[in-house]
């Protein structure tokens, strides 16, 4: 066999052997479709079902049952609780992916440092991070949308701070294993600058864990989002969100349990499935770590 | 010297950390001139590893000092570069490959990609340009390893190819000065013939100047041109290959390490190696290092480090010699 084969033979995109790999999960399957599913809602969601009937108010037909019409049924104030569940996909998905992103670039420079630099460098920024964790995150969230105001900016800096010392701590303690390798003392000693090493060699090994705590922590976005605008503290009327639509379906416990059913289904399904699809990207990633 | 490519004099380092101070080389002289092999021998321990780190000076932030000595490096004083002009060094002019193949090189970048890196670093534009490939491309090939291999990645190869590819970054920036760790340690014999050819050729090639380290007297005697023996971070014998293995005198710790090899001629029930430890690096013994271990050991060796003695280009530190002096 020639050389060429052979090198054609072992050669094995790294992406497709993960995706071969988070196949055989069946849960992780389960939950990458229903992602993907959500996904459709936020992207389609005009096309499944009209916006208008989110907020069409229609006193009428108020508190219906689930009918061919109205699949979820209605809620207080005649509104279609499908089409305001399907929008509600936009609210938590962009809160629970976008805060994602934030918190982790600011938890991974955060965390990359605290691993490469020196111990007083460590110190300082993780007795930072103790300080934020100390205070429990819905508490934390609560303060700051109640200093700055209620409304999605207020909500989204309030539930990305309370996410970076996660980040963090993941970041640091994978930076770490990885500092002691000596291909990072062959860059330094091939002359590479610190911050060449954190962003070329450092950062691009700790890649496994991240993806798995980012998606767990879509998962964790979600729920919190939801916490909050249960509180009010949220999106504000007459956009749907499913904490919120949870807040008004409290009334209404005994009378249409089935405006807390679907909204409730739908958190709980987001956050499962992103946790699946987490649990799937862990398992997938380890054994190319193990090497 | 217009030659002398590297000249270290009276060099000590320590380890200082807030519970003890380890002497780790002490007082150390050499010099390597432009295309010649010096190997560096002695135990774990000795001292050769914290040498070469000093050279680049990689020594640990705070806990690595050098508290005196010099290193000149082709007229410059290494010691006294700002770090900005070091790194313009590292890798360019001296280059260093480590010990272990499996972890030197970075598990997510391809092999291309790592070599290139090197050339991009130290290249005016500092950005991938196309003579980049090209040069990717002739580095792989003078290891003997072919360039459409150059998009795989490290778990890809075997031990003696990663050897290989560690030892084309090294050199794909064609340095003055090779520090090569123990480079061959790691491999099984076979590979470690094949390695040591390969940087025998390249050397002669490329006309780079090798610093070997290593504990086995027979990759010395396979490359070296001049060999320094070290023990407690001292060099205790220093002279060409020629008077290291063919001298009737050495310093008894060198008898030692001859005699602690298995001859593969006649047969023996036990090894016999050199008794005792090295001395704790905390605590080094007043005289002679050796002092304790020796088995030639006189009074004098007790309360007086010995001087160095040469005879030619033979030098020896130890009382033994002191009557004969060249």
């Amino acid at each position: 066999m020639s050389n060429q084969k052979i090198s054609k033979l072992k050669k094995q995109s790294g992406l497709k052997e993960l995706w071969r790999r988070f196949k055989k999960n069946p849960s992780a399957m389960a939950g990458l479709v229903f992602v993907f599913i959500l996904l459709i809602c936020v992207v389609l969601g005009d096309v499944i079902a009209p916006y208008t009937n989110a907020i069409t108010q229609n006193i009428k037909i108020r508190l219906q049952y689930p009918s061919i019409r109205h699949f979820f049924g209605t809620d207080d104030f005649g509104r279609d609780v499908f089409t305001r569940v399907v929008h509600g996909a936009r609210a938590s998905l962009t809160l629970g992916v976008v805060t994602t992103i934030i918190a982790l670039a600011i938890g991974g420079t955060l965390g990359a440092v605290a691993g490469y630099f020196s111990r007083r460098v460590d110190d300082t920024i993780m007795r930072l991070m103790d300080v934020i964790t100390s205070i429990p995150s819905l508490l934390l969230s609560l303060a700051i949308v109640s200093a700055l105001g209620a409304g999605i900016r207020n909500l989204l800096i309030a539930i990305t701070i309370s996410r970076v010392p996660a980040f963090v701590r993941i970041v640091r303690s994978a930076v770490l294993t990885i500092v002691d390798q000596e291909f990072i003392e062959a860059a330094k000693a091939g002359g590479t600058s610190d911050t060449r090493i954190i962003a070329r060699h450092v950062i691009p090994n700790a890649v496994g864990p991240i993806i798995v705590q980012a998606t767990m922590s879509v998962s964790q976005l979600i729920l919190q989002a939801a916490g909050l605008s249960f509180l009010g503290m949220g999106v504000q009327p007459p956009r749907p969100e499913w904490g919120a639509m949870l807040n008004e379906a409290r009334e209404f416990m005994r009378v249409a349990p089935h405006l807390m059913v679907f909204p409730g289904m739908a958190i709980v399904l987001s956050a499962l499935s992103f946790n699946l699809v987490g649990d799937g990207l862990r398992d997938a990633l380890d054994p190319k770590l193990k090497s | 010297m217009s030659d002398t490519l590297l000249r270290v004099e009276d060099l000590r380092i320590i380890y200082k950390t807030d519970m003890e101070t380890v002497y780790a080389v002490n007082g150390i002289s050499f010099s390597l001139c432009r295309g010649k092999t010096l190997g560096l021998v002695g135990e774990t321990g000795a001292g050769k590893t914290t040498t070469a780190l000093s050279l680049l000076r990689l020594l640990p932030d705070r806990i690595g000092i050098i508290t005196s000595g010099s290193i000149t490096f082709d007229g410059q004083n290494l010691l006294t570069l700002p770090i900005a002009e070091m790194r313009q060094i590292r890798g360019k002019r001296i280059s260093m490959i480590f010990q272990d193949p499996m972890t030197s090189l970075n598990p997510v970048l391809t092999v291309g990609d790592q070599i290139a890196e090197a050339l991009i670093l130290h290249s005016h534009t500092r950005k991938k340009d196309a003579h980049i490939g090209q040069k990717v491309d002739e580095v792989l090939s003078m290891v003997g390893i072919p360039p459409s291999r150059k998009n795989e990645y490290p778990h890809q190869f075997s031990g003696g190819m990663k050897q290989r590819v560690v030892i084309a970054i090294a050199l794909a920036c064609e340095p003055d000065l090779l520090i090569a760790d123990e480079p061959t340690t790691a491999l099984d014999v076979t590979i470690q013939a094949q390695v040591l050819k390969m940087m025998r050729d390249l050397k002669e090639r490329l006309e780079t100047s090798l610093l070997l380290i290593t504990h086995d007297l027979g990759v010395v005697a396979q490359t070296c041109d001049d060999v320094a023996v070290m023990y407690a971070g001292e060099i205790i014998e220093y002279g060409t290959t020629v008077d290291i293995f063919k001298s009737e005198d050495h310093h008894p710790y060198t008898v030692g390490l001859f005699g602690s090899i298995p001859n593969i001629r006649s047969e023996s029930a036990r090894l016999s190696p050199i008794s005792g430890l090295m001395p704790d690096p905390t605590k080094l013994p007043e005289g002679c290092n050796f002092s304790p271990r020796c088995p030639r050991c006189m009074d004098i060796c007790l309360t007086e480090p010995p001087g160095e003695h040469a005879m030619g280009t033979h030098r020896i530190r130890c009382h033994l010699y002191t009557e004969r002096r060249g």
